[in-house]
């Protein structure tokens, strides 16, 4: 099982154009030692590096901050590791529920949570052939949506989703 | 972009299955494509046309300063039929419409408790639980202890807040080989001393266990 969070935690770091400092693992742990100050914890990381950064994409007020929070978590918990494929179904079936209604994860705009789980679900994504995408629209939208701004998406692939045109007949609605 | 009347159940179905897929109306962020199309409506969308709801409940969420920011006009006054209450509209069932408000006050309260949870939670512990990570050398009897087995009896003991981490063989002379074995080790809860002792339990493979490296993390 490898967890790729040094990874994920790199390309946040680039992404906030931030510098990440000295990451170490210790068996389980992260940790962060940046300005002689150490941050212990992905999660604290993570919330270390966008203050940092001085975005507001760690929300703004104590309800934003608190999902953003939860939504870490679930990505650390369900998205990262070397899942079965069984639980990769399972989460993106969860996610895609959740996303009806969403266009962005907290809020309505981008926050740090949508950051982190595009970087954790890459891979899920990249491997998903198209019928698969198209049975999870949302999060294909979401997905699509948020890989768009090059400077998170880096040096990482743009995921083609536009073959979901084909298969659903939209074509013949657009005008 | 033109979806036919978006006055319309047709219209705004058709929008619908337009923005399954997509975000915004026009390319990946917000432009005067979406307000256009937003004023055209003459309400909210309906519960069951979920992609026009989203992005309906999306685009309602830019202030007009916002909208200015990139050079699109504002929303038309906020449609007045629908503007607060995207939800039920034309959808069914009988609802009770003054068990609505009850509800919101319930979730209001639930959210309320969750969040005092939250910081409660967040200023007790900034930081994780101390713990501590230890290097332990188990010497076995003699070259004839099975260090494998010896290995797997150590590895049964479970603790609460004790994790196993990697191992190795180290050898000493004669053929002998240690095992050094780490483990992470909540401070509060585990104590070195009765994990040495355990470990000492197995008195078949185990001579004696000495704790080679202790760092706190």
């Amino acid at each position: 099982m490898t967890t790729k969070h040094s990874q994920h935690l790199t390309d946040i770091a680039k992404y906030l154009n931030v510098p990440l400092g000295k990451i170490s693992k210790n068996d389980q742990l992260y940790a962060r030692i940046s300005n002689n100050k150490k941050t212990i914890g992905i999660l604290n990381i993570i919330f270390s590096l966008v203050k940092d950064s001085k975005s507001n994409l760690g929300g703004l007020e104590i309800t934003e901050e608190a999902l953003i929070h939860q939504w870490l978590e679930f990505g650390i918990i369900y998205a990262s590791d070397g899942n079965s494929k069984q639980n990769n179904q399972t989460l993106l079936k969860n996610l895609n529920n959740i996303l009806t209604t969403k266009t962005y994860l907290v809020g309505q705009r981008l926050t740090i949570a949508d950051v982190f789980l595009y970087y954790s679900l890459l891979n899920i994504m990249e491997t998903l052939p198209n019928f698969e995408k198209e049975n999870y629209i949302n999060v294909s939208r979401w997905f699509d949506n948020i890989q768009q701004d090059p400077s998170l998406r880096q040096n990482y692939n743009l995921i083609d989703f536009s073959t979901i045109y084909l298969s659903n007949g939209l074509g013949k609605h657009r005008v | 972009m033109a979806f036919g009347d978006l006055k319309t159940e047709k219209g705004v179905n058709e929008l619908n299955k337009y923005l399954e897929d997509k975000s915004y109306i026009n390319g990946y962020q917000i432009s005067q494509a979406d307000v256009t199309t937003f004023n055209q409506l003459a309400k909210a969308p309906a519960v069951n046309q979920h992609h026009a709801l989203r992005w309906y409940n999306h685009i309602k969420s830019y202030s007009a300063e916002e909208l200015k920011s990139i050079g699109a006009s504002p929303l038309a006054a906020a449609t007045p039929t629908a503007a607060s209450a995207p939800a039920p509209a034309d959808d069914d069932d009988d609802v009770d419409l003054f068990a609505s408000d009850e509800e919101d006050a319930e979730t209001a309260r639930i959210r309320e408790e969750r969040l005092k949870a939250y910081s409660e939670k967040k200023s007790k512990k900034p930081e994780l639980i101390a713990k501590s990570s230890v290097v332990l050398d188990v010497k076995p009897w003699d070259d004839e202890t099975d260090m494998k087995a010896m290995e797997k009896n150590v590895r049964t003991i479970e603790m609460d807040g004790l994790l196993w981490g990697a191992s190795k063989l180290v050898p000493v002379g004669y053929g002998i080989n240690k095992l050094q074995i780490m483990c992470v080790v909540e401070d509060a809860k585990v104590s070195i001393d009765e994990l040495t002792e355990k470990i000492q339990e197995f008195e078949d493979y185990v001579q004696s266990v000495d704790v080679a490296a202790f760092n706190k993390i």
